[in-house]
């Protein structure tokens, strides 16, 4: 009885976790939507939109569990274009082993500390100049119809509780998780709506000047009854979002995920 | 001897852990609680500018419910793997998503039956909540496609009155995330919502109404003035909680 109780005892508390160390890779990745294209099936309108340019400045991880345990965290930041193929290494880490399924992470303004990623020296240079958080240039295509679009954004925006699947680190072992930004919620067509969808037409209207470059300063001047009196583009409680700029601003800081489709909150 | 002790000691925190499970959690119990509505002016001045007096004003919703968390935020993505959304679905995963919050619980719930008429005097009861005691942080709207806004009134401005009559097709929608943090213990107190009549009119211009085939005397709203009064009626501002 008494060999039952401590091997009961031993399972138990290697089971718990008193086993050591792994290491957690969290990588970022833009999709396909952001490495070749948002094809024109993804478009309600039938617009494709295609990006030359994704910089995005994330860091700021932090570990925890649903069980509430809390883990090491990663201060640095690091710009990434996500453009280029393939998932980009922000950070690996030693982790005590166990299931880390509550991480957390932040898009942020780049300032003098900001690391390169896989971005070029000049990119960096213009997101730390500018103090750009998120930055994306392309093109959108429909019928002949091309508009460009080259924006940038300071927002901060902090990701948590993102429910990742992989995090699960064993003992002498490298578990990887990614932090995922979906580019086509630039162009969802509501705040609120649970049937949101990608819509583009709307942004293309708003190249007032008709010169083939919609720029913020133009979204911007959608506003007022002409950003209500749109079909779509409903902000629900978020009754500051009073125009077209503003909305896609807000939408900025809904892009990231975690290993693909897993949630995380973010606290406005 | 040492082994017996700390096997003793993991059955010792094993127990106050169930222990503290079992007991540590506050008590909840069932309760009803009064949904009111609280009446606005039905005579405002627009930030429009447009003087209005209302003579009708419905609106119809699914549900109002509390919840005990406090508002968070994010945005689903669309289904690009549906069955894996669908999974989700079937098991009840609190995916979020836009505008949805992951609020917690659902704490207390009443589903519409009817229109509810906007004008009146006097707090009017609503219906009874199934509800729970404990602490309150968010409130939601539900609306249906089959929802609808009814506003029948005169505006005037600058000399120019415009009789009209529009009837809002609404959307499917959660306005979720309003703030109702309260610790509620009893049923005794209602709960009461308000309209805010004149922001649902913030961005109309009666002068874009145009003549009612099939009622002369009136005006109705075209396309865009329709999406503005769509917006505010399903905007959070629009909204005032009290308890």
């Amino acid at each position: 009885m008494r060999k039952i109780m401590l091997l009961g005892t031993l399972f138990f508390l290697g089971v718990v976790g008193c086993g050591g160390d792994g290491k957690l890779a969290v990588s970022v990745w833009g999709e396909a939507f952001i490495e070749e294209k948002i094809p024109a099936t993804e478009v309600v309108d039938g617009w494709e939109i295609e990006f030359t340019k994704f910089l995005v400045v994330v860091g700021g991880i932090e570990t925890g569990s649903a069980a509430g345990a809390t883990g090491p965290s990663v201060a640095g930041f690091k710009v990434f274009n996500l453009r280029e193929k393939g998932e980009q290494l922000l950070s690996e880490f030693v982790i005590p082993s166990g299931t880390w399924d509550r991480l957390a992470y932040s898009v942020s303004p780049a300032n003098a500390e900001t690391q390169v990623g896989n971005a070029s020296a000049e990119d960096a240079k213009m997101m730390k100049d500018a103090g750009y958080s998120i930055y994306l240039e392309g093109t959108a295509r429909k019928d002949g119809q091309s508009k460009t679009f080259a924006w940038g954004f300071k927002t901060n925006t902090q990701y948590t509780g993102c429910k990742s699947e992989r995090a699960v680190v064993q003992v002498g072992a490298t578990a990887k998780t990614q932090l995922t930004i979906h580019a086509d919620h630039f162009f969802y067509d509501d705040l609120e709506d649970p049937d949101a969808k990608v819509r583009f037409q709307t942004i293309a209207d708003a190249d007032k000047d008709n010169d083939g470059k919609i720029t913020l300063e133009e979204l911007a001047a959608v506003n007022g009854a002409d950003f209500a009196g749109l079909a779509h583009y409903g902000v629900g409680r978020f009754a500051e979002v009073k125009d077209l700029r503003a909305f896609v601003e807000h939408l900025s800081r809904t892009l990231g995920h975690i290993d693909g489709e897993g949630h995380c909150d973010v606290k406005l | 001897m040492r082994i017996r002790f700390l096997t003793g000691m993991g059955l010792m925190v094993v127990g106050l852990w169930l222990f503290g499970v079992a007991c540590g959690a506050p008590k909840v119990s069932p309760i009803t609680l009064t949904l009111q509505y609280r009446p606005t002016a039905s005579s405002f001045v627009a930030a429009s500018g447009w003087k209005i007096d209302l003579e009708q004003a419905q609106v119809s919703f699914q549900a109002f419910r509390l919840y005990e968390g406090t508002p968070a935020y994010s945005l689903r993505t669309l289904p690009r793997w549906g069955l894996r959304h669908l999974a989700d679905s079937l098991v009840g995963t609190a995916w979020a998503h836009p505008g949805h919050f992951e609020g917690g619980s659902v704490k207390a719930e009443w589903i519409a039956a009817k229109p509810l008429d906007l004008l009146g005097t006097g707090d009017q009861e609503v219906g009874k909540m199934d509800a729970f005691t404990g602490d309150y942080g968010a409130a939601e709207f539900t609306f249906e496609a089959t929802d609808l806004a009814t506003l029948r009134g005169t505006a005037s401005k600058d000399g120019v009155e415009v009789k009209f009559a529009c009837e809002i097709a609404l959307e499917k929608r959660s306005l979720s995330g309003l703030a109702f943090e309260h610790a509620i213990s009893s049923g005794e107190k209602p709960v009461t919502f308000s309209v805010q009549l004149a922001h649902w009119f913030e961005l109309t211009d009666f002068s874009a109404f145009s003549q009612d085939e099939k009622v002369p005397s009136r005006k109705r709203p075209d396309e865009t003035q329709t999406n503005i009064l769509r917006k505010a009626v399903l905007q959070s501002t629009s909204y005032s909680l009290f308890y």
